[in-house]
């Protein structure tokens, strides 16, 4: 049972709210550098896996592994540590701070446990200048335009110094231009050897960056493979269009 | 890269400029106070300023919790008046000296912060501010009416010993006092674990994300609270020389609201110059002594309503205005 070779191992795993069954038995892994995408109707149990994966949530049954470590019963903030960083779907940013001051403090948390060397402020200017937030260092986070709300999510989530970074729904609510800048962000995370994790209801903008996509309904996984191979995948067509529409899109 | 330490080099010079500016006022302040007993040597000015000194530290000890951290107190007056008590009727029933006394009230309050702080980290909004006005309420009732052998309830725990006997000395040694721990309080305030205090008042779950370890911070400010609130309760016992049911009464609770409130939560500073102005407001008026709990309430409520960042704010407002001006000035 040797799990080392893997980077992130979800074995089993199920969270329960009352009848519920949000998340049912989800066994999937993810590979170091990977980028995967995560889809599927609302209620699907997307942001529940989230929850679960970095701590926020206690599984009703079944383990995570990551790095070959156990890390099923950790705190969120044992998981940041490790390496693992998320974005919220609903934004919470730190509303009357600056938005350089929102990135500070979770570079001082990288910087405290030796991820950084550097002064966490060039760090944090570094971050923000990365996902093209610098000019707005001053500004209290809570005058943010919505677009770069979700921007300097990303800014803060990265300043953590994660190995892993969960994004959940990052381009909901963006303008189309939003969602083809941000877009941009996100492949240069990926192409700094960062493995993301990806939910999306945006399907352009997850199909294009996705190197596998992974399809959630009812808390299981109905599909598991390229973006193609997903779209082509009879069951996702159904669970996102009703049987009706797979007879139309079957012609 | 470059626009970017340009950015940074303004942000330096600011500073720079802001210094002198930012040490005026204190220095101003403690100039005064150290002249005040030559300049108006009333002993019952003085009297009045002691207990003002005493309750600024009173104030300060509660933002750091409420006001910074975020995690709402309503029964502050715990920590102040079981430091109290402790020093009271140790020294004046087992004989301990002043100073072991002291030590021992203070511990007791950094005790009792650990034993509210523990079942209080799980709990957010108005669960806890219920467990903590509980348990002051349950300090109220045994020093009023079931623990009343000991404390002698309303009339009180008396000849506890002083340091130094006097007016004049005890106001210098609360000026002193009340500095210290004013500036501590306030450079914890302004330091990295400050900035992580309020990530945890703005969202506690983004400052997960971070990953701050909120239990052990939230914890801290507890502790911090709770121990400076008793330090002031200490030096309130051996000063007043008797301790008795008001120092952990629901009034007293709710004045840390009162003076938080006007000078504005969450700046240390703001408190502490509300605890001042309110402290000798009521004294300069002591027909409104009776009326204290109503006039708190009412204060509470049209602060909150008219002026909620308190008297701090105005500053802010009178800064942005000059900045504003001097930016068309300038253009």
């Amino acid at each position: 049972m040797s799990r080392s070779g893997e980077f992130l191992e979800v074995i089993n795993l199920s969270k329960h709210f009352k009848g519920l069954r949000a998340v049912d038995d989800v066994t999937f892994s993810v590979g170091n550098g990977e980028f995967l995408g995560i889809i599927g109707p609302n209620g699907a149990g997307k942001t529940t896996l989230f929850n679960l994966i970095t701590g926020f949530l206690k599984p009703t049954s079944g383990e995570i592994h990551f790095v070959g470590r156990d890390i099923t019963g950790m705190k969120p903030h044992e998981r940041v540590k490790l390496g693992i960083a998320r974005t919220f779907q609903v934004t919470k940013p730190f509303k009357k701070l600056t938005v350089m001051e929102n990135v500070i403090i979770a570079a001082l948390i990288a910087r405290k446990q030796g991820k950084i060397k550097e002064d966490e402020k060039n760090f944090a200017a570094e971050v923000l200048e990365k996902v093209g937030l610098l000019h707005r260092k001053d500004m209290a986070a809570e005058n943010l335009p919505h677009g770069e709300v979700k921007k300097l999510e990303i800014a803060r989530a990265l300043a953590t110094k994660p190995e892993l970074l969960l994004l959940d729904e990052p381009f909901s609510g963006l303008t189309g231009e939003e969602v083809a800048s941000l877009q941009e962000v996100i492949k240069s995370i990926h192409e700094d050897g960062i493995t993301v994790i990806l939910i999306e209801h945006v399907l352009k903008a997850c199909m294009a960056l996705s190197e596998r996509i992974i399809v959630l309904n009812y808390g299981k996984i109905i599909a598991d493979g390229t973006p193609e191979e997903v779209c082509m995948d009879k069951q996702v067509i159904e669970a996102y269009l009703g049987r009706r529409g797979l007879e139309f899109a079957s012609g | 890269m470059r626009g970017m330490r340009q950015g940074m080099g303004q942000v330096g010079q600011g500073m720079g400029l802001m210094q002198p500016k930012k040490f005026a006022v204190p220095l101003v302040f403690v100039a005064i106070a150290t002249i005040i007993p030559f300049i108006a040597p009333s002993v019952y000015l003085l009297h009045v300023l002691i207990l003002a000194h005493i309750f600024v530290i009173y104030a300060a000890s509660w933002d750091i919790l409420t006001g910074y951290t975020g995690q709402l107190n309503l029964g502050h007056a715990m920590f102040f008046g079981l430091s109290a008590y402790v020093v009271a009727i140790t020294n004046t029933m087992l004989k301990t000296p002043l100073f072991l006394s002291v030590l021992m009230g203070v511990a007791s309050a950094f005790i009792l912060s650990v034993a509210v702080g523990l079942p209080c980290l799980r709990l957010r909004g108005p669960y806890l501010a219920i467990t903590t006005f509980s348990f002051s309420w349950v300090l109220f009732l045994l020093a009023s009416s079931a623990m009343i052998w000991l404390s002698g309830g309303e009339e009180g725990v008396r000849g506890v010993k002083t340091f130094i006997v006097g007016t004049i000395p005890n106001y210098y040694l609360s000026l002193v006092l009340m500095l210290i721990s004013v500036y501590i309080l306030y450079r914890i305030a302004s330091s990295e674990t400050g900035l992580i205090l309020k990530a945890i008042k703005e969202d506690e779950d983004a400052a997960m994300a971070c990953g701050i370890d909120t239990t052990r911070y939230k914890l801290l400010a507890f502790l911090m609270s709770g121990t400076f609130a008793g330090i002031a309760g200490a030096f309130y016992a051996q000063y007043m020389r008797i301790v008795t049911v008001d120092v952990v009464t629901l009034e007293l609770s709710a004045s840390a609201i009162a003076f938080s409130l006007v000078g504005g939560i969450g700046t240390i500073i703001g408190p502490a110059m509300g605890a001042y102005i309110l402290t000798i407001l009521f004294e300069g008026f002591a027909w409104l002594a009776d009326y204290r709990v109503l006039i708190y309430n009412l204060i509470i409520v049209s602060f909150v309503l008219f002026l909620p960042g308190g008297l701090m704010s105005l500053r802010d407002l009178l800064r942005r205005r000059e900045e504003e001006g001097g930016g068309v000035g300038g253009a």
